[in-house]
C-alpha cells in the first residue's frame, strides 16, 4: 500500500480501511509540492485523501453526490454539532469508520440536497464568526 | 521544497493574481472551522490584502 502520504498517518487506521471494504481505486503524486491524492472506495462511499502543500485533508463522496467532495470534518460536525472533529487525520479516519453509516445516508439521494444546505449554513455561520473576530 | 520555500512562491503566485486584481473561484469552500494550513494562510493572506470572502466561502475578490 502507499507509503509516502501514508507515512503521515497511522498504517493500522489505513489496514483498517481495508478490512472496512474500502479500496484503493486511484493514486496521483504530483509536482515540485509534493502533492499526493489517494482515493479509496467502499460500497457507499468514497474517500479522497490528499496532501496539498504538506496539508493532508480528508473528503468523502458518494455515487448520488456525483463529482462533489465534502470535507470530512463539515460532514462530523452534522452527526456531532457540539463537537468539532480532532483536525488529526488518525482521528479524522477513526470517525470516518465509526460513522461510516451515517455518512452514507447523509449523502444519498433524498437526504444530499438537506446535508449540503446544512453544511453551507455551518460555513456561512463560522465565517462570520471569524470575521467577527478579525474585526476585533 | 521547504516550509519557507513553499510560501515564498505560494505569495508570488498570490501577489501576482493580486496585483492583476483576480477573482478567485475556491475548489473547497472556505470554512473558517474546519480550515487550515496553507489554505487558511492564503486566504488570511488575500483578506490582508484587502480581498472579501463571498458568503458562502466560495470565491474570494476584490
Amino acid at each position: 500500500m502507499v507509503k509516502r502520504l501514508l507515512n503521515t498517518l497511522d498504517e493500522k487506521i489505513l489496514e483498517e480501511l481495508d478490512s472496512h471494504d474500502f479500496e484503493l481505486v486511484k493514486e496521483e503524486k504530483s509536482g515540485s509540492f509534493d502533492n499526493e491524492l489517494l482515493i479509496f472506495e467502499s460500497q457507499e462511499l468514497e474517500v479522497r485523501i490528499a496532501r496539498d502543500r504538506g496539508d493532508v485533508s480528508i473528503q468523502v463522496s458518494s455515487e448520488d453526490l456525483g463529482n462533489q467532495w465534502l470535507e470530512l470534518p463539515a460532514v462530523l460536525k452534522l452527526i456531532d454539532p457540539g463537537k468539532l472533529p480532532e483536525p488529526k487525520m488518525d482521528d479524522l479516519l477513526k470517525a470516518l469508520l465509526v460513522h461510516q453509516k451515517t455518512i452514507s445516508f447523509l449523502l444519498e439521494e433524498g437526504q444530499k440536497e438537506e446535508t449540503l444546505e446544512q453544511i453551507k449554513k455551518n460555513r456561512i455561520e463560522a465565517n462570520r464568526k471569524f470575521f467577527e473576530s478579525r474585526g476585533k | 521544497m521547504s516550509v519557507t520555500g513553499r510560501w515564498n512562491a505560494n505569495k508570488k503566485f498570490l501577489d501576482r493574481a493580486i496585483n492583476r486584481g483576480d477573482e478567485f473561484k475556491l475548489a473547497t469552500p472556505f470554512n473558517a472551522e474546519t480550515a487550515s494550513g496553507y489554505f487558511k494562510k492564503e486566504i488570511e493572506y488575500l483578506l490582508d490584502q484587502g480581498y472579501k470572502l463571498s458568503e458562502d466561502g466560495t470565491r474570494i475578490f476584490k
